[in-house]
């Protein structure tokens, strides 16, 4: 049974015994699974699924965290996909007491982790075998070149990744984090790597570590008041990253989701951080 | 003065102008605004069975034509579900009901004296470091819900200790407590957040915020005991409620013994609200406005209040329930959003009509 | 029957409100405590009504010390009329008045009410909000549910009592000497009175026995006439004080 309470699972499930309509819970799944070229099965997505723009079209069930019964009864799938994160518990049991099939695909943060999430959507729900090997043969390619790009680093750029500034205060990916796994992907060295999960982050703390560049999701950008306000933010201000302008906004799913667009999303803030360096 | 006729029982039990105060409604007996409200209930009830994002067929099932998927989702999913908004909404205005007389106050409300938050503490703790506690695998479902009602238990002991050492549970004491344990609770609920993970804060966040979702006949079992205990606790007090109107003093010289009233009543609120916290989250404006929203239909006294909270929260519960499973299909809103959207206007609106009236 | 109080003293944050106070109102009749602005009047009355703050002594009501009844009890025996005024919830004057009914069928308690609504020309009120009454009014309600308190529980008179604390601090003339006419009809049934005055005249117009205190020490207890005289009154009040018999009518009159 699937777990909200931060226990991960090893093991891709079983292949589904009725893959025809599937509920994806989870930006990543989502996005592989039209990459397989299965979307004709997907009949609901949760709000985390933004890509591609076409899965926007599709009926919600709600935040993968806080997902409906009965919403999700009422598109009758035959299976649910979804990563650790769908919730809550008992949603989940009083789905699987209704005989509804249930899995949940591990997450690794890192390029290997998400070539086997290809491997295991594709068992689970049925793909042909050259779809999947198509797939797989274009993240090794992505992969190949991120690693021709990670080799190009001679000495370690210090980064910061930022989920969140709000009211001065920035949230930073520690380790143990999405956001540590796609740093160490891109090769780049986060300043707060012994900090543990996504922390919010003290003045002196961020002036200290002195992160030469910083990467924010376009929604806290967003927030905050867009790029320029977060550059013009006193804190962001005093590192090296804001006084020379090496702050980049960067799709949130995109970078930490974890699904095929994270490769290419490592490789694009690879060569940014590299280029400013 | 007077005119020297003795004053008839007609005069005595009749309206001679009904509005003169904000009462619209003496006039109506006590027997048809009765009836009006256990209407609403059942229409309540009934949408709330029949309306969703999964068509249970409520109607093919009394023909025998529903399919057995459907039958299993009303049973299983759809009708805890409703049980639970009624108990839930009761137990949470009900004890609204309750405070507002005790602290004799029309801004009273169950998070005010701290077991909401305490309830809070206790599930989140269980969120986060549920990992390092070593459940029984048939109790590690109920885990969260567990670990609320010792949260608002503790809160509940807690202001138990404090009262029995003063000797005396005042009502500025209990006041000033629930505010510090709401701040405690802050600071414990604060701490939990930055401990925990990523994948953790999202759960919290969003138990935080409070659904109905999470009923199975199984967690519903515990809650219930607690909740219809915490119900017949608080409705026994309405009689010595009303006395205690006139002033603490003046209740016990009429009779009332309102330190053991003050225990009873708080300790009723805290098994009600804690039950309903743990199984269902935070659930705010219930325990506010029902009770103001019965006092407009049925005068102040206790007696009425209270049985009408309990039905009218009821109602109004599994309502918002009903729209927050309807509107947006199939994604739920967050049912506390609907409470508050209901409430805080209806709320300002009561401000506004009794400005006069309020201290 | 009376209620009495045996060497009662209350201190309150160290400070000496009531010293060693004993007094003895019978029923039947109306005592009245009178005394200067911080006499420990109020606190004496509460003292006697039940209040065990600070308080050292006995008080015996028929016989029994107070702390031997219990709460219901003592409510069917004794009622009380604070001077607060205030209540958070719109109640009806009826429904105030109906907290007074402590037990027994609703008619009865009916029964009961109306002739003491008659005589305190409570009528026209009834169903008016409490909060939107007078100052006044508002006591002549409270007194009244006081006084139902204690006649419509229960037929029983003797070794009753009504504790009155300024009641007729708000009220016109007319309405003084209603209420006070109405405690001096119950009293002739047997219900024994325990009044805080600050008006000498009503003191001495209506009270059968009369408490004079002064800085938490009784001074005087007797009849008014024993009472009410000019050296005490002047002494005690610290302003010239006049008491004469009125020829016209048996009882004294008070002047400065």
């Amino acid at each position: 049974m699937a777990a909200g309470l931060g226990q991960t699972h090893a093991v891709c499930p079983e292949p589904a015994m009725d893959a025809s309509r599937i509920v994806s819970a989870g930006g990543s799944v989502t996005e592989i699974i039209y990459a397989l070229g299965a979307e004709s099965r997907l009949v609901a997505v949760d709000t985390t699924s933004n890509f591609p723009s076409s899965a926007a079209d599709l009926p919600s069930v709600g935040y993968v965290r806080a997902l409906s019964t009965e919403g999700m009864l009422s598109t009758r799938p035959t299976l649910i996909l979804g990563e650790d994160d769908m919730g809550p518990p008992e949603v989940l049991s009083q789905l699987s007491s209704l005989g509804i099939e249930l899995a949940v695909i591990p997450e690794r943060w890192h390029g290997q982790g998400i070539v086997e999430k290809v491997r295991c959507i594709s068992s689970i729900v049925g793909v042909g075998q050259s779809a999947r090997d198509a797939l797989i043969e274009k993240l090794q390619n992505h992969m190949d070149d991120l690693s021709i790009q990670r080799s190009r680093i001679d000495k370690p750029i210090r980064v910061a990744l930022l989920l969140a500034l709000r009211d001065g205060v920035p949230t930073a990916a520690g380790s143990e984090t999405s956001g540590h796994g796609v740093l160490e992907m891109a090769g780049l060295t986060n300043v707060f790597a012994d900090f543990e999960g996504w922390k919010p982050i003290a003045p002196e703390a961020m002036i200290k570590r002195n992160p030469e560049v910083i990467f924010i999701t376009e929604r806290s950008a967003k927030a905050a008041g867009g790029i320029e306000a977060v550059i013009a933010d006193p804190i962001i201000e005093l590192t090296d990253a804001g006084s020379s302008g090496n702050v980049f906004a960067v799709d949130g799913m995109a970078l930490l989701g974890f699904g095929p667009r994270t490769i290419t999303t490592a490789l694009q803030i690879s060569t940014l951080a590299q280029a400013n360096d | 003065m007077t005119d020297g006729k003795p004053v008839s029982r007609e005069a005595l039990l009749t309206t001679a102008n009904p509005k003169l105060f904000n009462r619209r409604f003496q006039h109506i007996s006590l027997g048809w605004k009765a009836y009006f409200v256990l209407a609403v209930f059942l229409l309540c009830a009934l949408s709330a069975m029949t309306l969703g994002a999964f068509d249970v067929g409520v109607l093919s099932i009394f023909f025998g034509e529903a399919s057995s998927v459907q039958e299993k989702v009303l049973v299983n999913i759809r009708l805890p579900r409703v049980v639970l908004a009624a108990l839930v909404g009761a137990s949470l205005a009900l004890s609204g009901a309750a405070l507002q007389g005790l602290f004799r106050n029309p801004l009273a409300d169950p998070g005010l004296i701290g077991v909401s938050s305490g309830a809070a503490l206790g599930a989140i703790f269980m969120i986060v470091l549920g990992g390092a506690v070593n459940m029984p695998a048939t109790l590690a479902p109920y885990s969260i819900s567990i670990a609320a009602i010792f949260g608002a238990t503790a809160v509940t002991g807690l202001l138990f200790a404090i009262a029995q050492g003063g000797g005396r549970l005042s009502i500025v004491t209990v006041l000033l407590v629930g505010i510090a344990i709401n701040a405690l609770a802050g600071v414990g609920i604060g701490f939990f957040q930055y401990i925990s993970d990523d994948s953790q804060l999202r759960t919290l966040t969003f138990w935080m915020m409070g659904s109905l979702g999470r009923a199975d006949w199984t967690s519903l079992v515990p809650g219930t005991v607690l909740m219809l205990t915490g119900f017949c606790l608080l409705i026994q007090t309405h009689r010595q409620l009303d006395l205690l109107q006139l002033g603490e003093p003046e209740a016990e010289f009429m009779g009332v013994d309102v330190a053991y009233l003050k225990k009873q009543i708080v300790f009723a609120s805290a098994l009600g609200v804690g039950a309903a916290v743990s199984l269902a989250g935070m659930i705010g404006f219930i325990g506010l406005v029902v009770p103001h929203l019965v006092r407009f239909l049925f005068g102040v006294t206790h007696r009425a209040l209270m049985y009408g909270s309990a039905v009218v929260g009821a109602s109004l519960l599994m309502l918002a329930d009903t729209i927050a499973r309807i509107a947006i299909p199939p994604a739920e809103i967050p049912v506390s959003l609907i409470t508050s959207a209901i409430g805080a206007p209806f709320f300002l609106w009561l401000i506004v009509r009794d400005r006069g009236l309020w201290r | 029957m009376a209620l009495a109080a045996v060497d009662i003293s209350v201190a309150l944050n160290g400070k000496d409100i009531v010293s060693k106070v004993s007094l003895e109102a019978a029923d039947g009749c109306i005592t009245a405590l009178v005394g200067p602005n911080g006499a420990g009047k109020t606190t004496l009355l509460r003292t006697l009504a039940g209040e065990t703050k600070g308080s050292q002594g006995s008080v015996l009501l028929n016989g029994r010390n107070l702390a031997d009844y219990s709460l219901k009890e003592l409510a069917r025996a004794r009622s009380v009329m604070t001077q607060s005024t205030e209540i958070a919830f719109d109640f009806s004057v009826l429904e105030i008045l109906q907290m007074a009914w402590l037990s027994g069928p609703r008619e009865n308690f009916l029964h009961s009410l109306s002739p003491l609504v008659e005589e305190l020309g409570l009528a026209p009120f009834l169903e008016r909000s409490f909060r939107s009454l007078s100052g006044g009014e508002k006591q002549r309600v409270l007194f009244a549910r006081a006084a139902l308190q204690i006649t419509a529980n229960s037929t029983v008179r003797r070794g009753r009592f009504v504790l009155l604390d300024e009641p007729t601090a708000s009220l016109d003339i007319a309405y003084e000497l209603q209420l006070l006419a109405c405690c001096a009809s119950l009293a002739h049934q047997g219900i024994g009175f325990l009044v805080v005055l600050h008006d000498l005249n009503l003191a001495a117009k209506f009270a059968d026995q009369i408490v004079l205190l002064d800085q938490g020490m009784c001074v005087q207890t007797g009849t008014p006439a024993e009472v009410l005289t000019s050296d005490l009154l002047s002494d005690i009040y610290k302003t010239r004080i006049h008491v004469e018999k009125h020829p016209k009518i048996t009882k004294l009159l008070v002047y400065t």
